[in-house]
């Protein structure tokens, strides 16, 4: 009897999951499936040879793709704490009682439901070397201009990374998400129990101690997600360097210039579309892959230690 | 239309002299030999790149095609080139590619015919649907160059030319009059004539987003050589000449510092401001010169070809060609090409060339009614034909899309003072070499 | 005053757009840039609108997010109430598998995709457009823990009365959380609006096709028309604009509800 209820249920639930997972399985597992079946070929435009995992042996040491496995990393120390630590900070001085909160709020959220597309276009033209903005500050103050996206040159050192380039687009990626992070933030501070905070005051605690002992870990979970999300997201979208980098010009693909601003994920695009060496191209994207979930379990491994719950 | 009536009349004379002369072809129905067999009745698809403007004149040219055809096009557009090229990749893994397409140039022809997914033009030019060896001399012979590519050994005709381009030079005649300087013709003359804008005017000397494309091959070209070998099999460049290719354009912004390196199209609205003396682009780029122009400040803008070397004047080719899927049934391919034809006839490819501004692709269309009143108002439109028998292809090797960041690396290094322009191709010749070698 | 600051620096990209839609072309491109349009050139509202068939592109943007708004909300309810409430075997495989979904890079997809596409049949049509993405494991993995805070106290009350799953998950699961759906609905309708290559690659005809697609006619492999692309482009942001305002109390709440707790 009540076995026959399990099953019922079982079958029950399998329904109730069926439209999920027929969707995911059929558009996202599948073609990962296939992309990996792809990268066990020889496959520019159509199948070659089979070359078992020789594609993946070449990816170790293509010069191109370390570095890409590099700027990276650059990418994401350079842009995901910044971005989140901008975000906390406009969101503690939006969680006061302010006038025209609202406002704030959402010009600090636009950008995050732009197209990427369109904002990298403007900002490209921003920081365009012959009639951007970003220039014309640089004039304005007597500062020689610079070449910006244009410039393949490093910050720290003429060949260290990131150059130029890829800070200028750092920097338009943290605008692009620091209001997303500011309205979570927002969300985890109001989530936060007042009682806590007022029984912290009453104990003595106020300003920075309040927020270094009560509510930044109070914080924590909140925090920890941003940073996973933050990570992958910044790890595998590409539309921000891409237009930027020079990608969708007349005759370029991506990564410009020199490459310094070819991320992984771009590498990936490049090889796979630009250069249409799909077999190759899966086996890069496999390894990126692996890359993004070796560090969301080190993450979450690190953090789920330190998170403080409430409720 | 006589002229059209005309060439018809006289491609049914050939036809009938040269019967049983042209290899046999796998069309479903083979026609008796030396007459073409009654046009097939089906709708093809031809996808393509052209929106705007330039995509309206050419659905009316379909359109004025469908009404005088049994044959149907539909033509679609399907984003700039790189997109139209990812979305003819996909259909090519699915099976599921249109009759006939736009292809941007002779490397992704080639890896397409490498793919097996296009058939060879050739085999209709020789079928009764085809071409009389005259009909075909009045084609500009780099525009079959551009098209052709080894197949068996032999130098075949794989696509077929469409809107074609070359690279030219633009010039201020206003800057130029004002520092004394002539239109220059060789290299030696531009470097010279830049110096003296420097020093007699405030104008920018020179701008330009410098790439592979732009002065690097045609100035090698321009010594007689070559970027690839003949085969395409290895690098080439690496050679005194295209140090020197290199090097000319080191030294004019870092020796000289008279051009100014800018990013895409940018340099478009500095020179239609009136602010740089000369520019170099395709000779499709006119109409949006003048159209960034403000009203107060008009100007005429001058055009040249490019600068000579010992070996002459050269020039890149650009703009798109058309091919057939191989996939695509026998009858639709007959018919793609049927409309291939009549496109570049003399009628329709000077309407296309007078409205898009790409260049007729016939000899005949410079004595067209129409074509002949307007270079008789504007003689600039000869300065881009005149260039054509100039115009070398693109390198027609099927990795060329891995070879060209290569190589406008080089560039770039050289630009920046990186390295040496001996460096730079040395760098690039040995990843050039690694890519060709294959894995 | 340092809210002011932060805030022009983050919309200013937006003024930028607005101020270079109304611009000429030569006064867009001229430098140094002029802040104030000389003449405020609202007719390029006009040209961009004209330029290509908007009306259309607009209504197949709205189609596209709506759709898949409706169907990810499906999709995610009824997943999600599975995951979370009912005795489903192999759970664990299941979600491991979903969560592994969430790092495979789009782009590989793209092709596999785009041949199902043209063995089902859809190439070209709005199915294409709308049922790749009308289910993501992040919406069923949000809604879930919305499921799981709501008490169990209620669940076994329902379930006493005689209430089967689907009436539970309609009368009392989804209306309790519904700020989650709020959030689902909006993001999921954002996404679809601003994509790009995946409309691109999959439609054929300019009756299906979105308007970030349709704004691609503004840059051409010779030259950008730059002033009718940002009209073209504040076009396309001023509907996520209103739709945002309007859902903007909801969302923050939503944000405030969902897992992000712990």
């Amino acid at each position: 009897m009540r076995a026959r209820r399990r099953w019922r249920e079982a079958i029950e639930g399998y329904l109730f999951l069926a439209p999920a997972l027929l969707i995911i399985g059929g558009f996202h597992i599948w073609p990962a499936l296939y992309a990996f079946y792809m990268s066990l070929f020889r496959w520019e435009i159509v199948q070659e040879g089979f070359v078992g995992l020789r594609n993946y042996e070449r990816l170790t040491v293509d010069p191109d793709f370390l570095r890409s496995l590099l700027l990276t990393a650059v990418y994401v120390v350079g842009t995901v704490p910044v971005e989140m630590a901008v975000g906390l900070g406009l969101a503690l001085l939006l969680h006061q009682r302010l006038r025209l909160r609202g406002l704030f709020r959402l010009v600090y959220f636009l950008p995050y439901v732009t197209s990427q597309v369109a904002v990298a276009l403007v900002w490209g033209w921003v920081f365009n070397p012959s009639y951007g903005v970003a220039n014309a500050l640089l004039a304005g103050v007597g500062a020689p201009e610079l070449r910006w996206l244009l410039e393949p040159r490093g910050l720290f050192g003429p060949s260290a990374p990131p150059s130029l380039a890829l800070a200028t687009i750092m920097l338009v990626t943290v605008w692009y998400y620091v209001g997303f992070h500011a309205v979570v933030f927002m969300a985890g501070l109001t989530a936060i129990p007042s009682e806590l905070i007022d029984a912290a005051r009453i104990d003595g605690a106020s300003g920075l101690s309040l927020f270094r002992h009560i509510t930044f870990p109070l914080l924590s979970p909140t925090t920890y997600f941003l940073l996973l999300v933050a990570t992958i997201g910044v790890m595998t979208s590409f539309n921000l360097v891409y237009v930027m980098g020079g990608g969708g010009q007349a005759f370029g693909c991506a990564g410009n210039p020199l490459g310094t601003t070819q991320v992984a994920a771009l590498y990936v695009f490049d090889r796979f579309w630009c250069q249409t060496q799909l077999g190759y191209a899966s086996a890069a994207a496999f390894v990126l892959g692996l890359v993004v979930l070796a560090i969301t379990a080190v993450n979450g491994r690190l953090f789920s230690r330190r998170v403080v719950y409430v409720g | 239309m006589w002229i059209f009536r005309t060439t018809l009349l006289v491609a049914a004379l050939f036809m009938i002299a040269c019967a049983g002369g042209g290899p046999s072809t796998q069309q479903s129905a083979q026609p008796a030999p030396g007459t073409a067999a009654p046009e097939p009745q089906v709708t093809i698809t031809f996808w393509n790149g052209q929106s705007g403007v330039l995509g309206d004149r050419l659905n009316e040219l379909i359109a004025k095609f469908n009404a005088s055809h049994k044959i149907q096009v539909q033509g679609t557009f399907q984003g700039n080139y790189d997109q139209l090229y990812q979305k003819i990749v996909s259909a090519i893994q699915a099976g599921s590619v249109p009759d006939m397409a736009m292809v941007s140039g002779p490397p992704q022809t080639a890896q397409y015919l490498k793919a097996k997914a296009i058939v060879p033009v050739q085999q209709f030019v020789d079928s009764p649907d085809g071409l009389t060896g005259d009909q075909l001399k009045d084609f500009v012979p780099a525009l079959l160059d551009d098209n052709s590519l080894p197949v068996n050994g032999k130098k075949t005709l794989v696509s077929w030319p469409f809107s074609k381009s070359v690279a030219l030079l633009y010039y201020n005649p206003d800057i130029l009059k004002a520092a004394g300087v002539s239109v220059p013709t060789t290299w030696d003359q531009l470097r010279a004539s830049l110096k003296t804008v420097k020093e007699k005017t405030a104008a920018t000397p020179f701008a330009w987003t410098p790439d592979v494309y732009y002065f690097f091959l045609p100035y090698l070209w321009s010594q007689g050589a070559e970027a690839l070998s003949p085969d395409l099999l290895k690098a080439a460049f690496n050679t005194p000449e295209g140090v020197a290719a290199l090097q000319y354009q080191a030294d004019l912004v870092l020796t000289d510092k008279t051009a100014q390196v800018t990013q895409g199209f940018d340099w478009q609205n500095p020179f239609a401001q009136g602010k740089v003396a000369f520019a170099v682009s395709t000779s499709v780029s006119r109409p949006f010169i003048e159209q960034a122009m403000p009203a107060d400040k008009k100007f005429r803008v001058g055009m040249a070809p490019l600068p000579a070397g010992p070996k002459g004047a050269k020039t890149d080719l650009f703009g798109n060609n058309l091919v057939i899927f191989a996939k695509a049934p026998a009858d639709n391919q007959r018919a793609a090409w049927i409309f291939m034809k009549w496109l570049t006839e003399t009628d329709q490819t000077v309407a296309w060339s007078l409205a898009s501004g790409y260049m007729p692709l016939r000899d005949s269309a410079r004595n067209a009614p129409a074509f002949k009143a307007e270079t008789d108002k504007d003689d600039r439109l000869l300065v881009a034909i005149n260039a054509l028998k100039d115009a070398h292809g693109i390198p027609g090797s099927p990795d060329w899309q891995k070879i060209q960041p290569v190589m406008g690396d080089a560039v770039t290094k050289a630009l920046l003072g990186q390295a040496s322009a001996k460096d730079a191709l040395t760098e690039a010749e040995k990843k050039v070499n690694d890519i060709l070698a294959g894995y | 005053m340092l809210m002011a600051t932060a805030g022009l620096v983050m919309a200013f990209p937006f003024l930028w757009m607005l101020l270079t839609s109304v611009k000429s072309e030569s006064e867009a491109t001229s430098f140094p840039p002029s802040i104030v349009p000389a003449h405020w050139l609202l007719s390029n509202y006009i040209d961009a609108w004209r330029a290509a068939p908007f009306g259309r592109y607009f209504l197949n943007s709205a189609i596209m997010a709506v759709g898949t708004a409706l169907l990810g909300l499906t999709t995610a309810s009824l997943g999600a109430y599975a995951l979370a409430r009912m005795n489903v075997p192999a759970r664990g495989v299941i979600f491991a598998t979903l969560l592994a979904t969430l790092v495979i890079p789009p782009e590989v997809t793209l092709i596999p995709n785009y041949i199902s596409m043209q063995r089902l049949g859809w190439y070209n049509t709005y199915l294409a457009l709308i049922v790749p993405f009308g289910a993501s494991v992040f919406n069923v993995f949000l809604l879930r823990q919305a499921f799981l805070q709501l008490p169990q106290e209620l669940y076994e009350a329902a379930i006493l009365e005689g209430c089967g799953h689907l009436r539970y998950l309609w009368k009392f699961a989804l209306p309790l959380s519904r700020p989650t759906l709020a959030i689902i609905a909006l993001l999921t309708a954002i996404r679809a609006w601003n994509d790009f290559q995946w409309p691109l690659i999959i439609t054929d005809t300019p009756d299906l096709r979105p308007i970030q697609v349709g704004l691609t006619i503004f840059r051409s492999d010779v030259s950008t028309n730059f002033q009718l692309l940002m009209a073209g482009s504040v076009m396309a942001v001023v509907p996520v604009v209103v739709l945002f305002i309007l859902t903007q109390r909801q969302l923050i709440q939503g944000i405030a509800r969902t897992g992000l707790r712990g």
